[in-house]
């Protein structure tokens, strides 16, 4: 019995068999087999169906033919739901041994169970290592490339890091260790590279060489043309049609082909015409035929189902078919990555299209409006307001609805529509309640109104549970929080909400740490240039007690939160960075570092409870910060009587020295070394023989830096005073801004020293600002101290600080410093980040040097004999007590900034001659 | 009674499931299965048939229609000729008893009688405690496909010789050293009522994902010799995560209703003709799965006297030819909120514009045609028995 249902040989899902008859060759195709040839680690991540498998297929058998061994793990057969990293490993080493017995003849005479068994002390990621250098590289002499396909089903685990790592380590070990010469790997999935790693600096993405799959192109299809051919009379011109519709999109291409080599012959003349009826007829009508529904629905829920972003990336689609053609770099990366996964658009030379015309129908403007205004609590009325250009308040959002939508904009990252038609909502609906607010003011009489408006006054900016009553020293902010923190506490900046930090928190508070693990992780994900979320992850880590002890190493590092959230921030990210590396490389004989965070708020009374607190708690090793000298300066009594170590990256003054505070230590050099540079500015390059100084009374940093100028200049000096810290009223500290410049001019003084405390920057800011209101020859060159190096501050200062110059630490760029810029997302890493990454880097090796249970009184003792290479630090090396300043470190030099469109530019002062008077 | 016991624990087991689940989706499956077991109980205690033989169409092995496909093939031939195909894959799916089993047999008839190890393996008939877990499952998997294919089973000595490898490794190595490796004959596996697999989602993800690696490993000669035919009922829906979807790959066998002739061919089987019953109404009337018309001709053959008419009368009835079938459907439709909407359906004369999640479940229940994106009955006889029975 024989019969033929006209069957048709394109095959549409699954991978193509290396002999396929209807395989093309992509430009892909070769790129990969050079790549891999040249020991490249390799990885082809690109949306469903595009025939990424099959790429795999040819390549093996390419190599095959080459004398190579191409071993095809898949890991969708391996890797099971909760699968340990011990179950994962020992599956590969069996795969992969497997693999070498069926398919290449090799048989490995290792009995893997037991072999397994008497590894039993070593971890399991070195264990697999092991497996890699001593069982399969011993076993043959060949190349050996593992290709791993189906990446993304590691994508939840919490060792896919390790493996991730491990796998970049063999590549990177190529250069030292020979064998590994004839080790590739080739990753394969649908997950970006950071889809599927945290850490940066452990991606084997950063040095694997990325192999794009493009749509297939006419020139590339002669293989389908071919097999059209047999019943069609001009095969190019039907092709052409074909790639019209399907934009080369292998499934696409492969079922259009196979609907028309079914199909009644075509004739030429409307090919156009019956293709185009075809493909509406089968396809687009039918995209829920089970042939292809499964296609389209992969790419709809890679998009609908894209929690955090869905609204977003409709939004981007939309204007992307609108345009029909959009530069990429128009489009945010993470929004382009993400759509380009989802298969429905593709990147051509720059430029940005719906991959093919096929999916410009079936995903069309109602398709995106239906999933938008399901997703979209508010879709019609948003969409009824900007109809009425923005005008018709109706429309905007009030009550539960405006709290479902703002709650959505913390949770989701939503499109600019979305954002500008919420916070309009919003500030009607502020509007609104001012309005009762005022109305019920007048209901009551005078005195008692003023009351409430003061006492609202004072508490407006602290939130809802944080009221901090009696910190009644003149500069407190109205609200100082008392926070210390390994992980207890969310909202430790008040800006900005991250959900998953906040459920984090929630775990690391019952104590389940592995939840508030992945939680934390999420939120580093979902906000990396937050630090707070890393430190989180790394304390639920040390906690946990994976294959290590559960208890950590704990340090503190003291910030003010919210009186500097930059600086706090930029502090932070320091430690953090510290953590994370120490954690990741497995802590130190089974102990991970645990961080927990305090906050100082730069205040005098806040700094002495948080310091006895600290000190009280003993399991405390070492203490990072503070920020601000006079900080460090209320601390560390209570440090010394605990014999605990405080380690600064940020209190310079030379008065905080190792004589009067035995447990003070700095990785920056102090005002001394500061001052040096200064002097030679004003002296040589300013040519200046008299200078202002305005300092701020009752500050240690300001004072100190004060006296240290004026030992250090010769001229002639006149010192203001700008504020006091302690007493705002103080009578000698009155400072008339307008009439002071008048009389420095009158004196013939060109240039002022604007030395503020951390508590009276506004005031300098002040200056800086009457001091632009004057007639450009008649303005002051100023000259700002390390305090005013503040991202905040320099923002509210904006046109007023240009061309001001400040000396702050030096930053030579080092690994550390790009890793860093990566990792926090940030254009460039502050020198705060870099000192206190030192800091952090100084205490974790003196307490490697201090046993195996270390005390703070051994950390204490072995700080001074750290000595830390610049490649173990951020950059600089650092080591104490080789000079007049046995708590500073010399190392780090001080330059000399001018501050030019916003930001610091490095001015070597050899250039300021020049072009420094202005 | 061993069967019996299973069944109640099984009930139990999803009524309390049903009583906390929110999802609308798992409430559906839940609420099919919960009616599923209960006939099966009935039938169990009525000690009438074994609840096992209970999918297995016993009269439907000498009354066999085969439905047209292409061109005048049957999807029979279409499918004996892709099970010939190193390698190959079928999934057939339908609503129940719309003869996925019947053409399975069907297919394992043929397989056996070209030199292929064939046999057919029913999810239902493992025990609910087997089925939850994915190590129990594959061992109890790897077990009963050897037992149906009379091969000695090794499962325990196997399992422990693998180490801590990962169980789905594990299994896929079995049927490398005990199943495949026998001899050169293909094995034809039928894996039956896969939709049992629904209330377990990681058992079901993570053995639909390990089928998906043995199709792609269909490269290798060992694994060519493996054919896989799924059936799985689209009443119970099985949501999967795409990336490891089987159902992609392979062909897929779509079972409809019978057209007239069929159902008339099938009539003839039973001796009743058309002075007897006008064919066209019927199918107008009832809907065509072959189960119904089969159910409706033995009665008519049975009962020489009974006329279409009171076939007609009686049919949408407590009392008809299909009151336990009816009675299941009303079952379902009570416990959930779909009932509602279709008691709409039903009592309107217009069709009626339906959301497509619920449109999407009485579909698969059989219970409604499309008009557009509005729905109506699917048959004459689903209106008037519902409008009148359904709360």
């Amino acid at each position: 019995m024989t019969f033929n249902f006209n069957e048709s040989p394109y095959q549409i899902g699954g991978s193509l068999a290396d002999d396929h008859p209807t395989y093309v060759k992509r430009d892909a195709d070769d790129k990969l087999f050079q790549a891999v040839l040249m020991g490249k680690l390799c990885y082809i991540s690109n949306a469903r169906q595009t025939g990424k498998s099959s790429l795999k297929v040819q390549t093996i058998s390419k190599l095959t033919e080459q004398g190579l061994i191409g071993l095809d793990i898949n890991l969708q057969g391996l890797v099971e739901t909760d699968m340990s990293s011990e179950k994962f490993y020992f599956t590969l080493c069996q795969k992969i041994i497997d693999n070498l017995r069926r398919k290449f003849n090799l048989s490995i005479e290792v009995d893997l169970n037991s072999w397994w068994q008497q590894q039993s002390n070593l971890s399991r990621l070195y264990c697999f290592q092991k497996f890699i250098q001593e069982v399969l590289l011993q076993n043959n002499d060949k190349d050996i490339v593992i290709f791993i396909d189906e990446i993304d089903r590691l994508q939840d685990f919490t060792w896919c890091d390790d493996f991730l790592g491990l796998i970049r380590s063999f590549h990177d070990s190529r250069s030292t260790k020979h064998q590994y010469k004839r080790l590739t790997f080739v990753l394969i999935g649908v997950a970006t590279p950071n889809e599927l790693i945290q850490d940066t600096r452990q991606s084997p993405f950063n040095i694997g060489t990325d192999i794009e799959l493009e749509g297939f192109r006419f020139e590339e299809v002669t293989p389908l043309i071919n097999l059209l051919g047999n019943t069609i009379d001009n095969p190019e011109r039907i092709m052409g049609c074909i790639l019209y519709w399907t934009g080369g999109q292998p499934f696409l291409t492969q079922r259009l082909c196979q609907l028309v080599s079914q199909s009644e012959p075509i004739p030429v003349e409307d090919a156009d015409k019956t293709i185009e009826e075809l493909v509406k007829r089968e396809i687009i009508d039918k995209c829920e035929h089970p042939d292809q529904q499964r296609h389209f629905e992969a790419i709809e829920k890679k998009i609908v189902n894209n929690f955090k972003s869905n609204i977003n990336l409709l939004e981007e689609y939309k204007n992307i078919l609108k345009f029909q053609e959009i530069p990429s770099s128009s489009i945010d990366n993470d929004v382009l990555i993400q759509l380009r996964l989802s298969g429905i658009i593709a990147k051509k030379q720059g430029k940005i299209k719906v991959f093919s015309k096929i999916y410009q129908e079936v995903f069309n403007e109602t398709w995106i409006e239906s999933k938008l205004d399901k997703i979209r609590p508010y879709d019609s009325s948003m969409k009824a307001w900007y109809q009425s250009n923005q005008k018709d308040e109706s429309k905007l959002l009030r009550g539960k609805d405006l709290e479902k939508a703002i709650k959505l904009r913390q949770e989701k990252t939503l499109s600019v529509k979305d954002e500008r038609y919420i916070n309009a909502s919003e500030r009607m609906s502020d509007q609104r309640d001012k309005e009762i607010i005022v109305i019920g003011t007048f209901s009551l009489i005078v005195v008692s109104a003023l009351t409430y408006m003061f006492v609202n006054y004072k508490y407006a900016s602290c939130p809802i549970g944080e009221r901090v009553i009696g910190l009644e020293t003149s500069f407190n902010l109205p609200c100082s929080r008392f926070i210390i923190s390994s992980g207890e506490r969310e909202k430790l900046f008040i800006s900005g909400t991250n959900f998953k930090l906040e459920q984090g928190v929630k775990y690391f508070k019952q104590k389940d740490y592995v939840k508030a693990q992945e939680a934390f992780l999420e939120a580093h994900y979902s906000d990396p240039t937050d630090p707070v979320p890393l430190i989180y992850y790394n304390n639920a880590r040390a906690r946990t007690g994976h294959f290590i002890q559960k208890n950590p190493y704990k340090i503190a590092v003291v910030i003010p939160i919210d009186a500097y959230e930059d600086v706090a921030k930029e502090i932070l990210r320091g430690a953090a960075d510290a953590q994370h590396e120490f954690n990741n490389l497995g802590g130190y004989k089974g102990r991970l570092l645990e961080i927990i965070i305090a906050n100082d708020e730069n205040n005098e009374r806040l700094i002495r409870k948080v310091a006895q607190d600290l000190a009280n708690q003993k399991d405390i090793l070492g203490v990072l910060g503070h920020q601000a000298s006079e900080s460090s300066e209320a601390a560390l009594p209570f440090y010394e009587k605990s014999k605990l170590a405080l380690v600064s990256g940020n209190s310079s003054s030379s008065k905080l020295n190792h004589k009067d505070f035995p447990n003070f230590f700095r990785t920056i050099s102090s005002t001394k070394s500061a001052t040096e540079i200064y002097t030679q500015y004003i002296t040589e390059y300013l040519s200046l023989k008299k200078i202002a100084i305005f300092y701020t009374q009752g500050s240690l940093y300001s004072e100190t830096l004060r006296d240290d100028i004026e030992k250090a200049f010769q001229g002639e000096k006149k010192r203001i005073c700008m504020g006091d810290a302690e007493n705002p009223d103080s009578k000698d500290c009155q400072l008339d801004i307008p009439r002071q410049l008048a009389l420095l001019r009158k004196e013939n003084y060109k240039a002022a020293f604007l030395i503020s405390s951390v508590k009276t920057n506004s005031i300098a800011l002040a200056i800086a600002r009457y001091n632009l209101q004057l007639p450009k020859e008649l303005r002051l060159q100023l000259i700002g101290a390390l305090t005013l190096s503040e991202t905040a501050t320099l923002e509210k200062g904006g046109e007023a600080l240009e061309g001001m110059t400040i000396v702050s630490p030096c930053t030579p760029s080092s690994a550390y410093m790009r890793d860093s810029a990566k990792r926090w997302q940030q254009k460039k890493i502050q020198w705060r980040t870099a000192t206190t990454y030192d800091a952090a880097q100084a205490l974790i090796a003196a307490i490697k040097k201090s046993g195996d249970n270390p005390t703070r009184e051994e950390v204490l003792k072995n700080l001074p004999s750290v000595s830390l290479s610049p490649q173990e630090t951020s950059g600089v090396a650092v080591n104490w007590f080789n000079s007049e300043a046995p708590e500073s470190n010399l190392n780090r030099k001080y330059c000399l900034y001018v501050i030019k469109d916003g930001i610091f530019k490095e001015k070597y002062p050899n250039k300021i001659n020049t072009n420094g008077r202005d | 009674m061993a069967n019996l016991d299973i069944l109640r624990r099984k009930l139990e087991h999803f009524e309390r499931e049903l009583a906390i689940t929110s999802n609308s989706e798992s409430k559906f499956e839940l609420a099919v299965r919960i009616e599923e077991c209960k006939s099966e109980i009935e039938e169990c205690e009525s000690n009438i048939n074994p609840p096992s033989s209970r999918s297995t169409p016993t009269s439907l092995e000498k009354v066999y229609v085969k439905r047209n496909y292409l061109d005048s093939y049957t999807i029979e031939q279409y499918c004996h000729q892709k099970i010939e195909e190193k390698g190959a894959l079928l999934r057939i799916n339908a609503p129940q008893k719309m003869g996925k089993t019947s053409l399975i047999f069907n297919i394992r008839e043929y397989c056996q009688q070209h030199n292929m190890r064939a046999e057919r393996l029913s999810l239902r008939e493992f025990d609910l405690q087997n089925i939850q877990e994915l190590e129990s499952f594959l061992q109890c998997f790897c077990q009963e496909v050897s037992q149906t294919l009379n091969l000695p089973t090794a499962v325990n000595d196997h399992w422990r010789s693998q180490g801590i490898a990962g169980n789905k490794s594990k299994c896929t190595s079995y049927f490398e050293k005990h199943i495949l490796n026998r001899d050169k004959f293909p094995v034809v596996l039928a894996i039956d009522d896969v939709e049992c697999l629904a209330p377990y989602p990681d058992v079901c993800q993570e053995f639909f994902s390990m089928l998906r690696s043995w199709h792609e490993a269909k490269t290798e000669i060992i694994w060519q010799n493996l054919r896989l035919i799924i059936s799985y009922s689209t009443e119970q829906f099985i949501e999967l995560p795409l990336n490891d979807s089987l159902f992609n790959v392979g062909v897929n066998i779509e079972l409809r209703e019978f057209t007239e002739e069929e159902v008339q061919i099938l009539a003839s089987h039973y001796e009743v003709l058309e002075d007897r019953v006008s064919f066209e109404e019927m199918t107008d009337f009832v809907v065509a799965s072959p189960h119904l018309m089969e159910l409706a001709f033995s009665y008519f053959k049975n009962n020489p006297n009974y006329t279409f008419e009171e076939f007609l009368k009686f049919a949408p009835t407590q009392q008809g030819v299909y009151k336990d079938h009816l009675r299941r459907l009303l079952g379902i439709l009570n416990r959930l909120p779909i009932g509602k909407e279709y008691k709409n359906i039903v009592t309107s004369n217009v069709p009626v514009s339906t959301d497509p999640v619920i449109g999407d479940q009485l579909g698969r229940l059989g219970l409604i045609k499309w008009e557009g994106n509005r729905a109506i009955p699917s048959c004459k006889m689903y209106r008037q028995y519902f409008s009148r029975y359904l709360k």
